[in-house]
């Protein structure tokens, strides 16, 4: 047996835990300060991103439909295509090789009436070549003349003389360009085709001429195109 | 009447006036039609009058029992009964491209009558066939078969543009600076018939 202990049994008292001492008081909190929004940056403040994002915004939306509005006008043909100059005088348009050989002025061929004070006529000689069958009846169906002076005025082709008489081997530019025969031009084959203008004796000097065809055989977009030959490039 | 009843009657009253205004203004909003009409350039008979795409000079005015354009018919074509032809004279120039001046063109009266220009003829002005390269004046005729008594204090309304679409088109009012009593006159020397020329360039 283990050995008892000889001193009288008495409870053994456990003192309570010691309360831990009081925390310190803390320092005197700092009267509260009234609550003042916090200051945005300058360019919140002035609303710059609603700014720049109109700024990039308003434009596209204006421009955006009229670029589109645009677009369907020159595919349509309802708005004339812009020329591309052309630099010396040969050019491609519509599938078609376009030389242009010169200009000749007052050449009436004693047909009609003299011409009248202070007005010219002018007749601008082209060679055209058709590179396919395509070309050939975009030609036939669509191509046109303009004469265009320094100023910008521009000139149609004039009728008063189209009884002169022409060498036999001119083709047509009355309605589209065709051969003498007013037959699509057969392609690969060369064609001379003469334009005609009526014009003031002021504009000879800064003539140029603008050929346009059409380069889709599409109706609802036709997608005109024209080249523009300086008058003193032959 | 407290001060918040008045604000409210204050601003009842103030959105009843703006609503009012919206429905004048919607009134007044031009329609399609007049967005997109001719834009009138106004002168007097004896100088260009400059209509931006084209100009218009008026050289004289002939009233005449009847015309004849030798282009269309050999015979001549009598004005009705009551009637008198008005051939006005002019010279018309493009500006920048080719323009055909556009039907009808209108003799208006002071009274408030407009007239259309004849087009059963060839050589008018107003003829299809006739265009207006720029820089190339044509002159020529525009004739009218208007009833004397409307005859007083006439002007020319002329409409020029490059195709068949007429929207924005260049116009020209011209006032042939002739009243009442000058009419009178002239209708006294009407000539017999008057001649339409086909236009010449000028």
């Amino acid at each position: 047996m283990p050995p008892t202990d000889p001193r009288p049994f008495r409870y053994r008292v456990t003192p309570p835990p010691q309360a831990p001492p009081p925390r310190p008081e803390p320092p005197e909190a700092p009267e509260p300060r009234p609550a003042v929004p916090r200051r945005a940056p300058w360019w919140r403040r002035r609303h710059l991103p609603s700014a720049l994002a109109l700024l990039v915004l308003l434009p596209l939306g204006v421009g955006v439909p009229w670029w589109l509005e645009r677009e369907d006008l020159l595919a349509e043909g309802v708005m004339a295509p812009e020329a591309v100059p052309v630099p010396g005088t040969t050019g491609s348009l519509s599938g078609s090789e376009w030389e242009f050989r010169g200009m000749v002025l007052g050449e009436t061929g004693g047909f009609g009436e003299p011409l009248p004070d202070g007005v010219e006529l002018v007749d601008a000689v082209f060679l055209v070549t058709p590179g396919d069958a395509s070309a050939s009846e975009l030609l036939l169906a669509s191509c046109e003349f303009l004469a265009v002076d320094g100023r910008g005025r521009t000139w149609t082709q004039t009728s008063a003389y189209a009884g002169r008489v022409m060498p036999e081997e001119v083709g047509s530019t009355s309605f589209g360009c065709a051969g003498p025969d007013a037959e699509a031009i057969a392609p690969g084959s060369e064609q001379g085709l003469v334009a005609t203008f009526l014009v003031p004796e002021d504009a000879v000097d800064s003539l140029r001429f603008e050929v346009r065809a059409d380069t889709s055989d599409d109706p609802e977009a036709p997608r005109p195109a024209a080249v523009s030959f300086r008058a003193d490039s032959a | 009447m407290t001060r918040d009843f008045r604000r409210r009657v204050g601003v009842f009253a103030l959105s009843v006036v703006l609503l009012v205004l919206i429905g004048l203004a919607h009134q007044t909003y031009p329609t399609r039609n007049e967005l997109t009409a001719p834009i009138s350039h106004r002168g007097d008979a004896g100088a260009p009058v400059d209509a931006r795409r084209f100009a218009i000079e008026v050289d004289r005015v002939e009233l005449a029992r009847a015309v004849n354009d030798p282009e269309s018919s050999p015979d001549s074509a009598e004005a009705g009964p009551g009637l008198v032809w008005v051939v006005v004279w002019a010279t018309v120039t493009a500006t920048e491209e080719p323009l055909r001046i556009g039907n009808p063109v209108l003799l208006e009266t002071a009274d408030g009558y407009s007239f259309a220009g004849d087009t059963t003829m060839d050589s008018p002005l107003n003829g299809f066939s006739v265009v207006q390269e720029p820089g190339l004046g044509r002159y020529g005729a525009f004739a009218f078969e208007v009833p004397r008594e409307r005859l007083s204090d006439l002007s020319l309304r002329v409409t020029a543009s490059g195709d068949l679409d007429t929207r924005l088109s260049a116009q020209a009012v011209v006032d042939l600076g002739l009243d009442a009593a000058r009419l009178e006159e002239m209708l006294d020397t009407a000539a017999d018939s008057v001649e339409i020329a086909p236009p010449e360039y000028r």
